[in-house]
C-alpha cells in the first residue's frame, strides 16, 4: 500500500467521522427542540357525552383541538364547531386527523345527554366533556380559559367565555390558537401543522 | 300578562300599516341548535334612520336581540332592546356580531320559518327564513 493510498483512506475516515458527528449534533438539537415544546393545561379527568370518564392521558399520541363553550350558546359555539368539522373535511386526512374536544363551561345545564344531543348536529366525531362545577373550574383555570355566568332578563343566564380554539400536536405540545374572527385559510394551515 | 295582551294588540295594529319600501331584508337565516337558535339577516335601508326593535317567529314567538362582542378572545353576548339601522345604510345580523336569539328548540320542519321583523318607525316586514344547522350546515334528517 502506497503512502498516498493510506493518506486517502485516512481522509475518508476523517470525513465519515465528521458526518457522524454532524448527524449526532442535528439529532441532539432536534431532541432539545422537543424538550422545549410549549405545554398548556394540567392532566384532567372529566365526563364525556356517554357518561363515561374521560382521561386526558387518552390524548397521548393524538393531535387534538379544544374548544370551550356551552350548548345554550346560539352563535359563536355552534359556528366554531361547524367550522372545525368543515376544516377537518377539507384537510382530507379523515376524522382521525385530529380529535375535536368540546368542553362545557356550563356544567349546571350541560349534562352528558345534553351534550350527546348537541354534538349529533355536527355529523362528525366530537368528544364533548362536562363535569362538576369544580372539575370544570379546575380545567378552565389550568388552560387559561375565562368563563363566567352573565345573568339575563327573566332569571336565565348566558356564559361569557374565551372563544379561541386551542391546538395541540401528537406530542401534546401546545401549538397556538385559532381565533373566532380568523379566516379559514390560516386556520386550515394551523390544523395542517398539528397533524404533520 | 295584561301588558303582554296590550303589546300583542299594538303589534297587531302596527302590522296593518303598509310596508315601507325603504327597508328590505335579505339572507334571513335561522341557524338552529338543540338548545337555541340564532337569526341572521341583512336589513338594507334606503330611507331615514330606524331601529330594529324585535323579531318574531310566525308572528308569535319572540326572538331576543343580542350583540356579541369579542374582547381579548373572550366572547360576551348581551341582550339589547333595539339595534340601529343607519339612514341609507345596512344592519347586518351576523355571527360574532348583532343577531337574534331564540332559546329552546326551533323546529326545522318545514325547512323555512316565517319571521317578522319589527321596527321603531317602519312597518313590520315578514320574510321566510331558511333554517340551517350551525355554520349554514344542512339540517340533519330527523331533526
Amino acid at each position: 500500500m502506497s503512502l498516498r493510498t493510506i493518506r486517502i483512506v485516512l481522509w475518508v475516515l476523517v470525513a465519515v467521522a465528521a458526518a457522524g458527528a454532524a448527524i449526532l449534533y442535528v439529532q441532539r438539537s432536534s431532541q432539545t427542540a422537543d424538550e422545549t415544546k410549549l405545554t398548556l393545561g394540567a392532566p384532567f379527568v372529566l365526563t364525556d357525552q356517554t357518561g363515561k370518564g374521560f382521561d386526558s392521558r387518552s390524548l397521548e399520541g393524538k393531535p387534538h383541538v379544544m374548544f370551550f363553550g356551552f350548548t345554550h350558546c346560539p352563535d359563536v359555539c355552534p359556528n366554531t364547531l361547524a367550522r372545525l368539522a368543515k376544516l377537518r373535511k377539507q384537510l382530507g386526512k379523515g376524522d382521525d386527523a385530529f380529535q375535536i374536544l368540546f368542553v362545557s363551561v356550563d356544567p349546571e345545564r350541560d349534562t352528558p345527554s345534553e351534550l350527546a344531543n348537541y354534538i349529533k348536529l355536527f355529523n362528525t366525531p366530537v368528544t364533548a366533556l362536562t363535569g362538576t362545577p369544580k372539575e370544570i373550574a379546575d380545567v378552565t383555570r389550568s388552560f387559561g380559559i375565562y368563563a363566567r355566568k352573565a345573568p339575563t332578563e327573566g332569571g336565565g343566564y348566558t356564559m361569557d367565555h374565551s372563544a379561541q380554539v386551542l391546538l395541540f400536536d401528537a406530542k401534546g405540545g401546545f401549538r397556538g390558537t385559532i381565533a373566532f374572527d380568523e379566516t379559514d385559510e390560516p386556520a386550515l394551515q394551523k390544523l395542517k401543522n398539528i397533524t404533520s | 300578562m295584561r301588558n303582554t295582551a296590550l303589546l300583542a294588540l299594538l303589534l297587531a295594529l302596527a302590522g296593518c300599516g303598509p310596508a315601507d319600501p325603504a327597508l328590505t331584508i335579505s339572507n334571513a337565516t335561522v341557524s338552529a341548535s338543540p338548545n337555541s337558535a340564532a337569526v341572521y339577516a341583512a336589513i338594507h335601508n334606503n330611507g331615514g334612520a330606524d331601529r330594529l326593535t324585535g323579531i318574531e317567529v310566525d308572528g308569535r314567538v319572540p326572538i331576543s336581540l343580542h350583540e356579541t362582542t369579542m374582547t381579548d378572545g373572550v366572547m360576551r353576548m348581551r341582550a339589547v332592546e333595539a339595534l340601529d339601522i343607519p339612514a341609507n345604510g345596512r344592519l347586518h345580523l351576523k355571527s360574532g356580531g348583532a343577531h337574534g336569539m331564540a332559546m329552546g328548540q326551533v323546529s326545522a320542519n318545514p325547512p323555512n320559518l316565517p319571521l317578522t321583523f319589527r321596527f321603531a318607525r317602519n312597518a313590520p316586514i315578514s320574510v321566510s327564513a331558511t333554517v340551517t344547522g350551525p355554520g349554514g350546515m344542512p339540517m340533519e334528517q330527523g331533526h
